[in-house]
């Protein structure tokens, strides 16, 4: 697997013991999980424990398959280690068509800021930082490339 | 909620110098603060029977602890230490404690020591001390999910919430420059013009556009100034307040306003909003029916703005123009002091120093009294404080006889 960001010096996630635990264990397994209301249907994010929508407690994680599309970014270029941050990086909200009005957020690899466009398709790229955590990445998606 | 009006009044303020790097101890800035706010009213703290706390006040210095120094023996206490909107939300809490008979004279105070978190985070002063409270705000799943990617610094969500809005409009990074620009100029000027805050350097466009960038589109100068300072007043019935010192400056309407979301929604959710908060508009309608006035009536608005990009969605917001058309309304010269909304006459976050809104809450007063110096606004009788969360937000709006 790749390595696109360093991720050694930044805070890491929580990945056990907590309501987002499963979102890890999707991105180990390579898949983007969000939790979805068994009764409405609806995808929801960040995790909650009754569905936003019909306020049912029947969710369940299930993988995202649909097209994910950059819905805003900010470009930072600058250092400030005590809060974790090292520039330059991209960050981006994600935005995928089974989910509306939820945004994952992320980092943008392998594009420059020059060529970010709001609405651009992209891919999710996935990054093993330790046996526990693989953290999702975005890059464009290779047919914008071409 | 009409039968609040005009029903307890601000009889006492009180601030501190504002500094960066003050060297002052949160406790000793909150002291100060009210000694200046019971002088200002000629009153003692034996008057004082209800305490209510604002945002970092409770946090840093508890009110049974700031009690137990000035000697103030209290019967109601609330706090309202709920982050940026404690200021104003101070007013609901001690109107309903006065109006109720729960307390005489309530005090407020909150405080905020940026200034000396700077040296924590420069490694000047040691972890674990008082300055160190207000370092780590527990976030919950936003440190799993957004600080690993270098999120945690609120200028990223705002230079997010820019470029969405550029796009949403069909405006240029140029166009945008502008209209901030002149929100940050028109600050300064008022800034210095007040001369109690922290920046006293005159601003021109040039250096605007020059400032250096801390995450793209926002500059430096779009971004609150790190200062220590600590803010106090004291609320009564209107009654009383006839009797104390000076004018009163009777609460003449309040509104609130929610829009519920998940506890780690806040800047990166369409949950309560992404560019625009429904509540920020409700709370001002809610206060503006209490008084039975409308926005034309107001000498001026004090409006939370931590960054640049804040105050300009927030005048969308609040309906004081139409969404996508704040930047040409700043840029017009309508939020300046002869402008027909002055806007942060102190010079707000950006300029002057950023105690969460409490220094806009003073610097309403001190308008509605006629004693806010070379900013005075020209016969000033109305005036609102906005400042809120991204779930919630409070309007006060003030008035003199």
């Amino acid at each position: 697997m790749k390595e696109y960001l360093d991720f050694s010096k930044g805070p890491l996630p929580l990945i056990e013991d907590y309501e987002g635990a499963p979102f890890w264990e999707g991105t180990r397994q390579g898949e983007i999980r969000f939790p979805k209301c068994q009764d409405c249907s609806k995808f929801h994010w960040y995790p909650c424990t009754l569905c936003p929508f019909c306020h049912s407690p029947n969710i369940k994680w299930q993988a995202l398959t649909s097209q994910a599309k950059l819905f805003t970014w900010s470009y930072v270029n600058w250092n400030l280690p005590a809060f974790g941050i090292r520039g330059p990086y991209i960050m981006v909200l994600v935005e995928f068509d089974e989910a509306p009005g939820f945004y994952l957020t992320s980092d943008l690899v392998e594009c420059r800021p020059e060529d970010v466009s709001i609405g651009m398709p992209l891919e999710v790229v996935f990054q093993r930082v330790n046996d526990k955590i693989t953290m999702p990445l975005f890059k464009p998606t290779d047919d914008r490339q071409s | 909620m009409k039968r609040l009006r005009d029903k307890v009044a601000v009889v006492g303020i009180g601030e501190t110098e504002y500094l960066r790097n003050s060297g002052r101890r949160p406790k000793e800035l909150i002291i100060d603060a009210v000694h200046k706010a019971l002088d200002d009213a000629k009153l003692t703290s034996s008057n004082i029977d209800g305490m209510v706390s604002g945002f970092n006040g409770a946090q840093l210095f508890s009110c049974n602890d700031l009690a137990y120094n000035l000697g103030i023996k209290y019967r109601f206490h609330g706090d309202m230490g709920d982050f940026s909107g404690s200021n104003t939300s101070s007013f609901h809490l001690a109107a309903i404690a006065i109006t109720s008979g729960m307390a005489d004279f309530a005090l407020t105070y909150c405080t905020t020591t940026y200034g000396s978190l700077m040296k924590i985070l420069d490694g000047e002063v040691e972890e674990g001390t008082e300055e160190d409270a207000s370092k780590v705000v527990p976030m919950g799943m936003k440190d799993s999910f957004e600080a690993p990617y270098g999120s945690n610094m609120p200028g990223v969500f705002f230079a997010q919430m820019a470029n969405r809005y550029m796009h949403e409009y069909g405006i240029t990074k140029e166009q945008l420059v502008k209209y901030l620009g002149a929100i940050v100029m028109n600050q300064r000027h008022n800034a210095i013009l007040n001369g109690k805050g922290v920046m006293h350097r005159q601003l021109s466009y040039e250096d605007y556009i020059n400032s250096p960038i801390v995450v793209d589109p926002l500059k430096r100068d779009d971004c609150y100034v790190i200062s220590d300072g600590a803010c106090a007043w004291i609320i009564t019935s209107a009654e009383r307040a006839r009797d104390c010192p000076n004018i009163p400056v009777y609460v003449t309407g309040m509104g609130y306003g929610c829009t519920p979301m998940g506890s780690a929604d806040a800047f990166t959710q369409k949950a309560g909003g992404y560019l625009y908060k429904p509540h920020e508009s409700s709370s001002l309608e809610q206060a503006l029916q209490m008084a039975d006035i409308t926005r034309e009536d107001l000498s001026f608005a004090e409006i939370y703005d931590s960054y640049s990009t804040q105050l300009l969605l927030s005048l969308e917001s609040l309906g004081f123009c139409k969404k996508g058309e704040g930047g040409p309304f700043a840029e017009s010269g309508a939020i300046s002091l002869e402008g027909s909304l002055p806007v942060n006459t102190h010079g707000g976050h950006l300029s002057h120093s950023c105690i969460y809104g409490a220094t806009h809450v003073v610097e309403a007063i001190h308008q509605l009294r006629g004693e806010a110096g070379a900013c005075q606004v020209h016969d000033a009788k109305i005036g609102m404080v906005s400042a809120g969360t991204i779930w919630e937000n409070y309007v006060t709006l003030f008035r003199r006889d």
